[in-house]
């Protein structure tokens, strides 16, 4: 079942140059228990959808269309307040590359777990403490009954990501959102935490959104991935198949660019071009400027191309609409135009 | 002879020097890389791959001097680096450059672009201005860079444009040898990919060596001839790079190969990761500093430090045990194809 819907969800920046839709009509489900991967590169709009699902979003921006439902509330219409009380931290909970950014310094990790437990479960202090040794014990910190008064600056990096987790999933929250939770991490402290939240999803039912960069992060432990481009979520397959059938243009070149799909000292492939000023995204299909296949007048003018269903994979480009791409064979499925239903 | 040699190279850093730490015997030595050696035919890539803190770029930053070593030698094409001088130190200088991890940083905001590309030259030739600028053109577009980006500033360049400009300013002095120190960490996969393509260009073309630092294992797999693995400050094991990712020897090795996620679903998971944590360079375990985390450690490990050992072809590793390793994985690869050999016998 659906635990987290998002439909044509829009993310916009008032900047001094005009606004910027850092994410455009983005439409997507997460399921009971899955870990759902949003992957694109540098500045695509994945940190701005997942801090709008709490709206944690920075001053200037604001959600300008869409809903995000979960557990049968709208979060896109509920104010900052009504969050901050029924939801943030309870049924969803956010972790983010830094662990600092989550930690106060000035309190132990003990204080600070406590005080998410007792604000959001129904338990008193004692009880929340043994429940934040446990937590504690969960994320595979040694000796917690020692270690649960120091503070945040006697952890190190990896075993402060780890405590971060802790406190995110004290209250047992539905949903985490981890943006880039790993990014910067040695390989030996990421591939622990990767297991860890593998692990914990599991055990505590909850689903994870991961946001990352990393195509080995996704390929490790996401069910689902979502590729974003330009603020657009152009393709939404299950993760072997994005691997081995990636559809849409922009996945098949990320995929090509990376080493281990090819041989020694092989040229990779080059994306031409830059990714678009989000300001005056360009007309059409938004990466048709650097798109190889470009098959119609309609990739580069009007609107973004509808989301086509191809086999079990959510694309949006117009080579599956028989209509536009001559070449293309198999059936025309649109899953959703543009301009949504309304 | 080898391009550079590197022998038992070490780098000890004070780090609570000052007086009163002097005078009460507290003052501490942090041993950033120890007993490094290695050497680089020309034309050659050598990787150098660790985590955080291995000691990568303190072995990058002796060779070119920035820092002195504390023990050890560094010779390039016969001749010790630290005891240069004249105009032997200035071709050194010349021959040998560095490109760093984050362009955003090593390039000064206030200079145009040109002017960066240009320093060099204006410090190490004799070029004249009109010279200089035809030389900058030349390199601009070496780097796949428009003209025009001369004239700008570096906050208006992306990181992989910024990061050409880099390696255009490494080139300004026709360099042989090229120390890049995670050249492309900070980038996205698809800018990364441009610029790799264009270090094995350049490489092609100029005959370049490359000591390679990265902590990608996919990047290293990709692009060097031979990899040396680090690990608090040094080295455990060194091979041929198919040989290295195939048959890695050493437990470390071995543990970094599982952790690295691999972009590919369905492969195997990292069960055999690496455990627990790298422990303090100011205090590295005694014997193999590996032990506290190695699953074949035994008791000699805790007490006797495993040398380098060269085995028969170029590899070489230092682990008392690295034939559980071997025999470990022949294990498993053989139980990989029992296993499928069962599977098809049940279909
Ligand atoms: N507060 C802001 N004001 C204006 N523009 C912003 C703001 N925050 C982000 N942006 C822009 O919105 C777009 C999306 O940014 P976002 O941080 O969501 O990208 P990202 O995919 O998370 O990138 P990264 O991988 O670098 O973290 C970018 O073009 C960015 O410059
Ligand atoms: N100038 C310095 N003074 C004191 N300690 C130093 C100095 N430079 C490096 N170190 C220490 O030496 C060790 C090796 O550092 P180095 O920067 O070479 O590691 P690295 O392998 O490049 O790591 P990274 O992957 O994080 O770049 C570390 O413990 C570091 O803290
Ligand atoms: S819609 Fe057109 S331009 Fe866009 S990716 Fe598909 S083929 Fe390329
Ligand atoms: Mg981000
Ligand atoms: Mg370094």
């Amino acid at each position: 079942m659906a635990r987290l819907s998002v439909t044509d969800l829009s993310v916009t920046y008032r900047t001094g140059d005009g606004d910027l839709t850092a994410v455009d009509r983005v439409t997507f489900d997460i399921q009971d228990n899955e870990i759902f991967g949003i992957v694109g590169e540098s500045g695509c709009g994945k940190s701005t959808l997942g801090d709008s699902f709490l709206q944690l979003l920075d001053e200037n921006g604001s959600i300008s269309g869409g809903s995000i439902v979960y557990d049968g509330m709208d979060l896109a219409a509920m104010t900052d307040r009504e969050l901050a009380d029924e939801v943030r931290g309870n049924k969803i909970s956010m972790i983010f590359q830094d662990p600092n950014a989550s930690l106060d310094p000035v309190y132990t990790v003990g204080q600070q777990l406590v005080e998410t437990i007792t604000k959001h479960l129904d338990m008193n202090k004692k009880a929340a403490r043994e429940r934040a040794i446990e937590l504690l014990d969960d994320v595979g910190i040694p000796d917690p009954e020692d270690r649960i008064d120091n503070y945040p600056h006697s952890f190190s990096g990896g075993q402060l990501q780890r405590i971060v987790i802790a406190i995110a999933l004290s209250c047992e929250p539905g949903l985490l959102i981890a943006d880039e939770p790993t990014t910067g991490l040695d390989v030996s402290i990421q591939a622990q935490i990767l297991d860890l939240l593998e692990e914990l999803a599991e055990s505590h039912e909850t689903s994870i959104v991961m946001i990352t960069h990393d195509l080995g992060v996704v390929a490790e432990i996401c069910d689902r991935v979502g590729v974003m481009y330009a603020g657009n979520m152009v393709e939404i397959a299950p993760i072997q198949q994005l691997f081995d059938a990636p559809r849409h243009p922009y996945t098949q070149a990320l995929l090509d660019s990376i080493p281990e799909r090819h041989g020694m000292k092989e040229d990779l492939t080059v994306i031409p071009g830059h990714p678009p000023d989000l300001r005056q995204p360009p007309t059409g299909c938004r990466y048709n400027p650097r798109c190889d296949q470009v098959c119609g007048m309609e990739c580069e003018t009007g609107d973004v191309p509808p989301t086509y269903d191809v086999e079990g994979t959510d694309v949006m480009c117009y080579l599956y609409d028989e209509g536009v791409n001559e070449a293309y064979e198999g059936p025309t499925n649109i899953v959703a135009e543009p301009g949504g239903d309304d | 002879m080898a391009l550079l040699e590197v022998d038992g190279l070490s780098k000890h850093f004070v780090v609570n020097g000052g007086v009163v730490p002097r005078l009460l015997g507290t003052r501490k030595e942090l041993q950033a890389i120890r007993n490094v050696s290695f050497e680089i035919e020309a034309g050659q890539t050598l990787g150098l791959v660790g985590e955080s803190g291995a000691g990568k770029s303190t072995v990058g930053n002796v060779i070119t001097r920035i820092y002195e070593p504390t023990n050890g030698t560094v010779r390039y094409n016969g001749a010790n680096v630290h005891e240069l001088s004249g105009s032997d130190l200035q071709a050194y200088r010349q021959s040998v450059q560095m490109v760093f991890q984050d362009p955003y940083t090593s390039l000064d905001p206030r200079y145009k672009i040109g002017r960066t590309i240009a320093e060099p030259l204006k410090i190490h030739t004799d070029l004249s201005k009109a010279e200089r600028k035809e030389r900058v053109s030349e390199l601009l577009e070496t780097v796949n860079l428009e003209p025009e980006h001369r004239d700008r500033y570096p906050h208006e360049l992306s990181g992989g444009q910024l990061q050409r400009v880099s390696i255009a300013t490494a080139l300004a002095l026709d360099p042989e040898f090229i120390i890049l120190d995670e050249p492309v960490s900070a980038l996205d996969v698809s800018v990364q990919a441009r610029i790799l393509n264009l270090l094995m260009e350049l490489q092609e073309e100029y005959e370049l060596s490359y000591l390679f630092i990265s902590h990608n294992l996919g990047v290293i797999k990709h692009l060097c001839d031979h990899v040396a693995v680090m690990y608090l400050g040094e080295i455990v094991e060194q091979a041929p790079t198919g040989e290295l990712f195939e048959n890695p020897h050493h437990p470390y090795t071995e543990g970094l190969l599982n952790s690295v996620p691999q972009p590919q679903p369905g492969g195997s998971k990292s069960t055999d990761g690496l455990t627990g944590e790298i422990p303090s360079a100011l205090n590295p375990p005694a014997g193999c500093s590996f032990h506290p985390r190695c699953s074949y450690a035994t008791d000699q490990c805790s007490v006797d430090a495993p040398p380098l050992e060269t085995l028969d072809s170029e590899r070489k590793v230092a682990c008392h045990h690295w034939d559980a390793v071997v025999a470990d994985q022949a294990d498993e690869r053989s139980e990989l194809t029992h296993s499928s050999v069962q599977n098809d016998g049940t279909k």
